[in-house]
């Protein structure tokens, strides 16, 4: 089992934020300090001869009260080193960042994950879960080192793009995901990424009475190129990830977005301080799918406004320690400053991730 | 299917600094017989430790034995990899929860490292020199 609770300060704590969502930056506006204690992650994994499950039950706060999520629900049967077949929901073979950490927060070096690549329902932009099928496997070429594929198809987002498409797809075709990767020494990982995937169509609504029409957001496709460098030997922790995101709505103009970050980590004994600088740039004029304002077809769905509405440049820069002062404790004390635009927000998280 | 037991208690608790092992020489690599592979390298060793390894060249799966915890066996397998007991035993708790790695069976002794290894055709695992070593299980010279 795992969890974590803390405590976050904050300045400009007016600024516009979600509450609906489980994302760890949640704040209501106008209050700058919050405790909280907002998930409880159950992890379970059994096999039998080549056939392994695993599973990860969330019980996630949103919005200040427990839903219950099954993260990963997967099965896997081993052929081969080079060939091992997985299906159910997973997390998308995307970078390294999205499926080497789950929802365990003591594996991770900072308090919450990249902005890039959070979950669907916490404002992320990379798809992180995969509810389909995947192979992977890895061939060793001695001293070239190895090298390791990974490709999976699956339902793709859904029209609410906050969701995960868990029970059925509702587009055609599905989502398609590569990955490919050197390892030419012990730690280091040189890999690219290609993913194709197609976002439905989300049904406006009609002009009623002294309301404006809110149009059909059209269906888009969405393709996202990335690329990764990793090393994690001799106590460094170094894994740099960009990526570069392009939409083809349905009948209007193509937008991209642009976004990385680095995370910096080198262990000394239990204590490892880190830096993660992150970036993402967003076209001038928006896009249709994750700029959103609170009127128009998705803002309407959910409630609020993009996190990422109106604005071209997000930087996000964060600084801290994590501290493993025992068995089941992560201490992380943490400062962070989130830039959108010209818009700051300073936040100092001391957090402790636990698992039993 | 065997019961293993979830040992990130003891995976987390280790120091990082601990380096050398106690008597480096007094402790070797052991596989099942049905495992031929004569030797590994470092690098081997290392995947099949943290995942990377799912299968040996038999078909068996790759199944990890270990006493999680600052016993000299773990010591000195982590120092064959060039990590303290701290690190190694953290990187096959995180390779587990990846979906990597097989959770691997606790042992408690370099004597259970051999009968461990003795009714798994995938095993691997650290024991005592001194130990006596049945048919069933042979060494494995790490370069």
């Amino acid at each position: 089992m795992y969890g974590d609770t803390g405590v976050a300060i904050r300045n400009n704590a007016d600024q516009s934020w979600p509450t609906a969502t489980s994302n760890a930056n949640v704040y209501a506006p106008g209050v700058g300090f919050s405790f909280f204690a907002p998930r409880l992650d159950i992890f379970g994994s059994a096999d039998v001869g080549n056939l392994s499950f695993l599973t990860e039950v969330m019980f996630e706060a949103n919005p200040n009260n427990f839903t219950t999520d099954i993260e990963r629900l997967q099965i896997n049967y081993l052929f081969a080193n080079w060939l091992r077949v997985t299906a159910g929901r997973s997390h998308m073979a995307w970078g390294y960042y999205n499926d080497s950490y789950h929802h365990g927060n003591i594996f991770e070096l900072t308090t919450s994950r990249p902005y890039s690549v959070n979950f669907e329902d916490s404002a992320g932009i990379i798809l992180s879960h995969n509810v389909g099928l995947g192979i992977d496997g890895t061939f060793d070429f001695g001293s070239g080192g190895s090298f390791r594929y990974d490709a999976e198809v699956g339902n793709g987002r859904p029209a609410d793009i906050t969701g995960v498409a868990m029970e059925y797809a509702e587009a055609v075709p599905r989502t398609f995901n590569v990955r490919l990767r050197w390892m030419p020494i012990d730690g280091l990982i040189l890999g690219v990424n290609a993913m194709r995937g197609v976002i439905p169509s989300l049904a406006g609504q009609g002009a009623a009475g002294a309301q404006a029409a809110v149009p059909t957001r059209p269906q888009t496709e969405e393709l996202v190129a990335g690329a990764h460098v990793v090393y994690t030997e001799h106590h460094f922790l170094i894994d740099v990830e960009g990526f570069a995101l392009r939409h083809n709505p349905d009948g209007l103009s193509s937008t991209s977005i642009y976004g990385g970050f680095a995370e910096l980590g080198y262990t000394i004994g239990a204590f490892t301080p880190y830096l993660r600088p992150e970036y993402m740039r967003f076209p001038a004029a928006g896009d249709i799918i994750y700029q959103y304002a609170g009127g128009d077809a998705q803002g309407l769905l959910i409630g609020f406004p993009s996190i990422y509405y109106g604005i071209q440049d997000f930087f996000d820069v964060r600084a801290g320690v994590k501290w493993l002062p025992m068995a089941q404790l992560a201490i992380k004390l943490e400062v962070e400053r989130i830039s959108r635009d010209s818009q700051n927000q300073e936040i100092a998280t001391a957090k402790a991730a636990f698992g039993f | 299917m065997k019961t293993r037991v979830f040992f990130i208690g003891a995976v987390l608790a280790l120091a990082n600094g601990v380096t050398a092992p106690a008597g480096a020489g007094g402790f070797v690599v052991v596989v099942n017989r049905d495992n031929a592979q004569p030797t590994l390298t470092r690098s081997q060793l290392k995947r099949a430790v943290t995942g990377g390894l799912k299968q040996w060249p038999n078909g068996a799966v790759v199944q990890l034995g270990i006493i999680p915890g600052d016993a000299p066996d773990t010591q000195y397998l982590g120092s064959l990899l060039d990590l303290s007991t701290r690190e190694l035993l953290s990187r096959i708790q995180e390779a587990v929860f990846k979906g990597e790695l097989r959770r691997p069976t606790v042992l408690h002794s370099s004597a259970e490292c051999v009968a461990f290894a003795r009714g798994n055709a995938g095993a691997i695992c650290v024991t005592s020199d001194s130990e006596p070593l049945p048919p069933e299980v042979h060494t494995v010279a790490i370069q």
